[in-house]
């Protein structure tokens, strides 16, 4: 894990008082139910809101895509043959993502030695980099102040599936934490505490780590949209 | 009560946070603003020139208001009326006037360097591109000379004006009279001097 | 020698402050001189823009669809798994 510490500027939020929030939400225990009446529409539900993540967690323990999905099957398994046991002392996506990890590492064990799939994966060459810089120490004025300051975006770009194609091109080459986490908070937009518990890390490490995963998705869309033509 | 003022994003809209504020309706105050932060903030006229924004509106707070060092803080507030003559012509005047007041001071110092001609230079152009220009080709020893450190200022300065960068004109400015008066309360100092020309520009009452 | 004020942040701190300040972590001192760089620096105001917008631009990724032959992976492992139940 990063070990980067908090700057001293920052305020670690007080730890979340054990409550309503911190067991099974009464919309998750009434999804339980049906899910366990036999519900398919219920799990699909659970399914559409949880996959991805599923996937994305897993690989950070396996080496490759296909691995993952079946390590994924595997703990929608557990899960479904545990629901009648949990309690709701947790809330819901805790208790199953303990479950995937569990599954993961287990996997990932048997499969160590393979080569991760996204390593191989050659670096895009992209637009040139933008030439944003700061002045030196030693400026005269401004030092650390922006010398090249970044160029104005054309907004539009952004909701173009080009943009889309290269968020999720950076991301695949960000490290496996920076990666976890932009996916978890950014795309999943699970809450940072969620985060924070899955991973093992601190919200100040946590934050650390998606601010460099920020930074480089932002740095990679930045040649795509300051452009107006293709 | 306290006269207090906030400058919003286009669309009454809280610069950082991005709510809207709601606005009065024919000459009645708006309802008042009580955000999920528990704080809203607004300004005395000496906080004018750290807060520039789109538009500028006379606020009232509801207490208890606490005084910050550049602002005023409350748990809720109300818009009154919008400031109409604070507006990109007046915001374009105002980094116009800092830059112009940054090129007096470099003036001054070049003339006790001695250095007489190119305080002339730069003493010349009216245009605000035109100075930016001149004082740039004075710049060249910025790390050497103080009156050539100040050419720079003004050649920035100068530039943000005309960009209609009020704003960073009038900091980079105000940053210009330390050097040039060579103690650090210049700076403020010249905040104040914004801040009376805001407040007389757009009507405010100064106290 | 810096004629920038000792309580004045540059640029490069401020973008690496970016992500605290988003997240409300910041304290207000902090937070405070960061918004006031902000009002000055347009440099800073155009890289928080951007990096609002990348946030955006990330979470509609969200709407990426689970493949439907997936979907009727786990759809048959769940009808196993009731009938083994009932």
């Amino acid at each position: 894990m990063a070990s980067a510490e908090p700057s001293g500027k920052t305020l670690e939020k007080s730890p979340a008082p054990i409550g309503p929030a911190a067991v099974l939400s009464a919309e998750d225990r009434l999804l339980l139910q049906r899910i366990t009446s036999g519900d398919e529409k219920a799990f699909l539900t659970l399914v559409e809101r949880n996959q991805r993540a599923m996937v994305r967690v897993a690989l950070s323990y396996v080496p490759s895509e296909a691995v993952a999905e079946e390590v994924v099957q595997e703990a929608w398994i557990g899960i479904l043959q545990g629901i009648s046991k949990f309690e709701g002392r947790c809330p819901l996506r805790s208790w199953m993502f303990r479950i995937l990890v569990n599954c993961a590492r287990m996997r990932g064990g048997r499969e160590a030695r393979s080569m991760p799939f996204s390593s191989l994966v050659p670096v895009e060459s992209d637009a040139p980099p933008s030439p944003e810089t700061f002045r030196p120490p030693e400026d005269p004025r401004w030092p650390g102040h922006w010398a090249q300051a970044p160029e104005p975006w054309v907004d539009e770009r952004l909701s173009q599936a080009e943009a889309a194609r290269r968020i999720r091109a950076e991301i695949e080459r960000l490290p496996p934490n920076q990666k976890q986490v932009i996916t978890l908070r950014d795309i999943e937009d699970w809450d940072s505490s969620e985060v924070c518990e899955l991973l093992g890390i601190s919200e100040a490490n946590q934050r650390v780590l998606l601010h460099r995963a920020r930074t480089r998705v932002r740095k990679a869309l930045a040649g795509w949209a300051r452009r107006a033509e293709p | 009560m306290q006269a207090a003022w906030k400058f919003l994003a286009p669309g009454q809209v809280a610069p950082f946070g991005g709510v809207r504020w709601p606005v009065p309706d024919r000459g009645a105050p708006a309802p008042w603003f009580r955000p999920p932060m528990g704080e809203v903030f607004a300004c005395r006229v000496a906080d004018l020139p750290w807060w520039l924004d789109a538009e500028l509106w006379e606020v009232e707070l509801e207490g208890p208001v606490s005084t910050l060092e550049s602002q005023l803080v409350a748990p809720a507030g109300r818009l009154l009326r919008r400031v109409a003559a604070w507006d990109t012509s007046a915001l374009h005047d105002y980094g116009a006037a800092c830059a112009r007041r940054a090129r007096e001071l470099a003036v001054q110092v070049l003339l006790e360097e001695g250095r007489a001609a190119e305080a002339e230079l730069l003493a010349n152009p009216t245009g605000l591109l035109e100075m930016a220009r001149v004082a740039r080709t004075l710049s060249a020893d910025a790390s050497v000379r103080r009156g050539a450190n100040l050419a720079g200022y003004v050649a920035e300065s100068a530039t943000r004006a005309a960009q209609g960068a009020g704003a960073a004109a009038a900091n980079i400015a105000a940053n210009a009279a330390v050097i040039g008066r060579r103690q650090p309360s210049a700076f403020d100092l010249e905040r104040e001097w914004q801040a009376r020309w805001l407040a007389q520009r757009v009507g405010l009452p100064q106290h | 020698m810096s004629a920038a004020r000792p309580t004045d942040i540059a640029c490069q701190e401020v973008v690496d402050l970016l992500t605290d300040f988003l997240e409300g972590a910041l304290d207000r001192k902090t937070r405070t001189r960061l918004e006031q760089h902000l009002v000055l620096c347009p440099g800073c105001t155009e890289y928080l823009r951007q990096l609002r917008l990348t946030i955006g631009a990330t979470r509609r990724l969200s709407e990426a669809e689970i493949p439907e032959q997936v979907k009727e992976q786990l759809l048959d492992v769940f009808r196993h798994w009731h009938r083994g139940v009932e």
